[in-house]
């Protein structure tokens, strides 16, 4: 799944481990999200959303 | 602060690796006790049968540790545990079929040591595995 999650973190100052570290997950499974080698779960992917204050679809492009 | 996905797992390693010692020492202690041992004795049995609790342990410890991974860990483990399993399945029966094909003239390694095989192929599933989602 298409992603501009590096951008979006990128805007933030935030480092790879810094969003893993407030999503709860690994710096492993956002750089597998962001080089999008991994599509993860509605759970998490909402989480992502949550945090950057958007729509699933802002963030995540089938 | 709680710890996260990659850290909870590797949090988890030294107690993983304890069990795995553990396990591993109680089945070398085994072996090496059944030498020793009159063949079809209570003591041999109940000696034979030890490594197997121990195990049972190491793999709970494993299993406490896969809980607590994250989503993208627990895909990677089963990834890894799938391809072991079925390379493993492939290794045994073509084994097996070789000693039916030379009926008996191939030198095979003891069939009390191909247990080994399954560990062994999930340690290079795994790093097949990870190295998929890098």
């Amino acid at each position: 799944m298409r992603n501009d999650l590096r951008q979006r973190r990128a805007e933030r100052g935030w480092s790879q481990a810094d969003l893993a570290d407030k999503l709860g997950v690994s710096r492993q499974t956002i750089n597998a999200i962001e080089t999008e080698k991994y599509s993860p779960s509605l759970e998490l992917a909402f989480k992502i959303a949550r945090l950057f204050k958007l729509r699933i679809e802002d963030v995540f492009q089938a | 602060m709680e710890l996260m996905g990659r850290q909870r797992m590797r949090g988890a390693l030294p107690g993983v690796a304890l069990a795995a010692a553990f396990w591993l020492a109680v089945y070398v202690a085994a072996r090496a006790a059944l030498q020793y041992l009159r063949a079809g004795s209570v003591e041999a049995v109940l000696t034979s049968i030890a490594p197997i609790f121990a195990f049972y342990a190491f793999a709970w410890v494993v299993q406490r540790a896969v809980r607590r991974a994250d989503e993208l860990e627990r895909l990677i483990q089963l990834d890894a545990l799938a391809l072991a399993f079925s390379t493993t399945i492939c290794v045994l029966m073509g084994l097996g079929l070789l000693d039916i094909a030379h009926a008996g003239r191939l030198e095979f390694p003891p069939m009390r040591d191909w247990w080994v095989t399954l560990p062994a192929l999930y340690a290079i599933c795994l790093l097949v595995a990870r190295r998929r989602y890098r």
